[in-house]
């Protein structure tokens, strides 16, 4: 539905009560996310009523001291205090199996908990299958759910689905294969690909921006805008991360998923309706039409650095190869800046600059839609003191909102001109937090609704580009990656790879 | 009766939780009393005190030429308080944030400050200013130290889109001006905005006036030169505190009527321990004879001895905090600020 009161037509959508199969339930990603997701849903009541989850870890766990992890991880990262009452009713719906998933038998001991945990609270069978675990283990699980019966047919209640986390490969041909051993059990209708980005408030929004709004729309192509830039910007290092981070670098962690998705929201056609398949197909037109980066394109449109020593709010900071688990030689980037074109009608000649790094000086988020400037006459006849462009700025995170910047006369005798922005943010005008993104995306398996998550054609659509790059830069072996001092907003390389067009990065 | 007082709370804060801290308090006073928050830009105020001297960051947002400007030119104000040295950097440095409301009932407008006592390298402030800014907006950069003893470390000074700063506090006039010229040669070379030069505006208008009666015409591009720029002298007398300033006017004539690749005009530039005006300029010429600029306190006043009665102008005053806030509304580079400073350089050099 997309806006506005709900109508008869237009029924709420039902959610059945479902078992959620969180496999990897006791590691990182389950206590910071899903279960004070999960928990934010129950407070909310958009959990369905006698929905159980049911947690798989290798580690021997009771469902009591399961409960506690849980507990810890809501209190800890929660949108919202835990509140004891709400708390002890969400409890008794957790539940752990001890067992490795790489063995078969512990699937057998999984589906016979699944029938006493579903009969014990009436539940009907339906099944959410979460892989938070690393993407090797995909194929090896899926099998097993199949061996053990344990995967439903897509068409027929009660549902089974699965939700599987990026990485989805580390390549073009990885990620088919990654995509292939599922398919062997799953249909695609039921397989879930979380990007949460899409989960966003300001994410899901940018459709609403530009499609609700007859003010923005008829400006958004190359008659118009003259560049776009999209930052995705982490403070922190690599952290504890460096196992998996080293194998995958900023190209693979952040621009192949999150930031090629960002893409191509801004730069899609209006769909023709808001279902599911119909914005994913235009959404795979955008990637598609990307221009290739290969060859000697790359060195030149695709920045890669690592972060060096350097100082975070003032406090010293190491390089990326002092950090712990880092190869004394790793060549893993932990910083890329891309200048990429949408080669088709409505984007022709319009570069998108794309920046996304960790020890950056802040976590910052952001779509810029830059418009071309008035021409050099009236109030912009002075060279010495150009207007600024128009900025439709999308902040993603923090502060969730969007601001236009335009030009505006000071208050006073004399023709002052100043910068000004008009502001909206989600939290001051709604007067709430925004649900988490992973709140939205568990509500809408539950629900069936497949529209904020990846199709296969889309992942592999934006593999074989990044693959290119990837390529490409495998074929410099020669001396170090550029760096940049922890702290500052990239390496000179990122600078001159925008500014030899005349333009600069945003500051945010 | 609407009330018009101001109210100015402060909390004690970290560098590092800064921002949370700033949040909370909008909260707290958002519940009591409905303020706009009102913010133009990011104003990063720097100044510089010994590790040694004990340092109150609350009482750094109170400071009253700050608070002022940020009344007048709403931003929010970052202020940096750098002990130098070798000292050891930490996180979670000593910190305040502050929201100052005012105006009348149901119209309030609140600004808001952020206070970091900082130390050791000057390598580490940037990423301290990063981290505070506001992003999409324009920054400024406040020095109110002397500059010219103490050059700033570049990647701070170039940060902002505008470098503010006071040449009359220079100490060395020609390390003052080496280091404004390096600021704009600078790939990210900021708009200079000298309050010292603001001064100065009406004695331009005077100087500019006697040029034109003068018969002497600016070179510029697509303008030719006076001439035989040579045959002119030009005699800058200055009171003391004013030597910057008379330099930045010798520099700004010399732009003017120095072709290129000219001979050069004869420029000196003197103190004058017991003038009754802060400047006295001559300009001699071959054919014209000249004229005389003269600034006081109150007027500037243009001689020559064509001239039946002398051009006179008054000279407004201007609150600091007033100067201060009018150089940041107005973003822009200052092309003759610019050649000033170079081609005085130049003759000091």
């Amino acid at each position: 539905m997309p806006c506005g009161k709900m109508t008869d037509a237009e029924p709420a959508v039902v959610v059945d009560p479902v078992t959620i199969v969180i496999f990897g339930g006791a590691g990182d990603l389950a206590h910071r996310k899903l279960l004070p997701a999960l928990y934010n849903l129950h407070v909310d009541r958009l959990l369905p009523p006698r929905s159980a989850v049911l947690a798989v870890g290798r580690q021997p766990m009771t469902d009591q001291a399961y409960r506690e992890f849980a507990r810890d991880g809501a209190t800890k990262f929660s949108r919202r205090p835990v509140d004891d009452g709400a708390w002890q009713d969400f409890a008794e719906s957790l539940f752990y199996l001890a067992g490795s998933i790489g063995e078969a038998p512990v699937f057998r001991s999984l589906g016979a908990r699944l029938d006493t945990i579903e009969h014990e609270r009436g539940l009907p069978g339906n099944r959410i299958y979460y892989l938070a675990v690393p993407p090797t283990m995909f194929g090896p699980t899926v099998e097993n759910l199949a061996a053990a019966r344990l995967v439903r047919p897509p068409d027929s209640p009660p549902f089974a689905r699965l939700i599987i986390e990026k990485p989805i490969g580390h390549d073009l041909a990885s990620a088919r294969a990654i995509n292939d051993a599922i398919a062997a059990v799953f249909d695609e209708r039921q397989i879930y690909r979380i990007d949460h980005y899409l989960g966003k408030e300001t994410v899901q929004n940018i459709l609403v921006l530009r499609f609700a709004n007859s003010i923005f729309e008829p400006l958004f192509n190359q008659k118009y805008i003259d560049h776009v830039q999209i930052t995705v910007a982490e403070e922190e290092g690599v952290g504890t991360r460096a196992g998996y981070y080293e194998q995958a670098g900023a190209l693979r962690d952040m621009v192949q998923n999150h930031i090629l998705q960002l893409v191509a929201l801004v730069a899609t056609e209006p769909p023709r309706s808001v279902a599911a398949d119909v914005v994913r197909d235009e959404k795979l037109e955008v990637i598609q039409s990307l221009r290739p980066i290969a060859g000697a394109a790359v060195a030149a449109q695709a920045i890669r650095a690592q972060y060096g020593a350097g100082f975070e709010v003032g406090a010293p900071v190491p390089g990326y190869l002092e950090e712990k688990g880092v190869a004394p030689q790793s060549r893993t980037e932990t910083f890329v800046a891309l200048q990429v074109f949408v080669d088709n009608w409505r984007w022709a000649g319009v570069p998108f600059f794309l920046r996304t790094g960790k020890r950056l000086p802040k976590r910052a988020s952001e779509i810029s839609i830059h418009l071309k400037g008035v021409p050099p006459i009236l109030f912009n006849a002075n060279p010495a003191i150009p207007l600024d462009a128009n900025v439709l700025s999308i902040r993603i995170q923090p502060n969730e909102g969007f601001a236009l910047s335009i030009v505006s006369k000071v208050p006073g005798p004399r023709v002052h001109l100043y910068p000004v922005k008009m502001d909206f943010q989600y939290g001051s005008t709604f007067g709430k937090p925004s649900p988490e993104a992973y709140e939205r995306l568990l509500l809408d398996v539950m629900a069936g609704d497949p529209t904020l998550f990846m199709r296969r054609d889309a992942v592999e659509a934006s593999w074989q580009w990044v693959t290119a790059i990837l390529d490409g830069w495998a074929a410099q072996t020669d001396g170090p990656l550029p760096s940049y001092p922890a702290g500052e907003w990239g390496p000179a390389e990122a600078d001159r790879l925008i500014e030899s067009s005349g333009r600069r990065w945003r500051d945010l | 009766m609407p009330t018009t007082s101001a109210r100015h709370e402060i909390r004690a804060s970290t560098s590092s939780a800064a921002e949370d801290d700033l949040s909370a308090l909008w909260r707290e006073l958002a519940a009591e009393t409905p303020a706009a928050r009102a913010v133009m830009s990011n104003l990063v105020v720097f100044r510089e005190r010994p590790e040694a001297e004990e340092v109150d960051v609350c009482a750094a947002l109170r400071d009253g030429l700050v608070v002022e400007v940020a009344r007048a030119h709403p931003s929010r104000v970052i202020v940096l308080v750098h002990a130098r040295g070798n000292l050891e950097c930490r996180t979670g440095l000593p910190a305040a944030v502050g929201i100052l409301t005012f105006g009348p009932e149901g119209a309030r407008h609140a600004i808001e400050q952020i206070a970091v006592r900082s130390q050791g390298l000057e390598q580490s402030l940037p990423s301290i200013v990063r981290r505070l800014v506001l992003g999409d907006l324009p920054t400024s950069v406040w020095w109110l130290d002397d500059l010219s003893v103490r050059p700033p470390l570049a990647e701070l000074a170039t940060m902002g889109r505008q470098f503010v700063y006071d040449s009359r506090e220079w100490r060395d006039v020609r390390g003052g001006l080496a280091t404004v010229a390096a600021l704009l040669e600078h790939r990210h070379a900021p708009d200079l905005a000298d309050l010292n030069w603001r001064r100065l505006a009406p004695l331009r208008q005077g100087v500019a006036h006697g040029l034109a009666a003068a018969g002497l015409v600016a070179a510029g591009p697509g303008r030719p030169g006076p001439g035989d720029a040579s045959a002119i002298e030009i005699r800058l007398q200055h009171a003391p505190g004013e030597e910057a300033a008379a330099w930045l006017m010798a520099g700004w004539l010399t732009s003017r009527l120095e072709p290129p690749a000219g001979p050069g005009l004869k420029v000196t530039v003197s103190p004058d321990a017991a003038a009754a005006q802060r400047m006295v300029i001559a300009v001699a010429t071959a054919g014209t004879g000249g004229f005389t600029v003269t600034i006081d306190d109150h007027q500037v006043e243009a001689a020559s001895p064509a001239d039946q009665v002398p051009w006179q102008m008054a000279v407004a005053a201007e609150r600091a905090a007033d100067a201060v806030a009018a150089e940041l509304w107005t973003l822009g580079h200052d092309v003759a600020l610019a050649g000033a400073v170079r081609a005085a350089l130049a003759r000091l050099d």
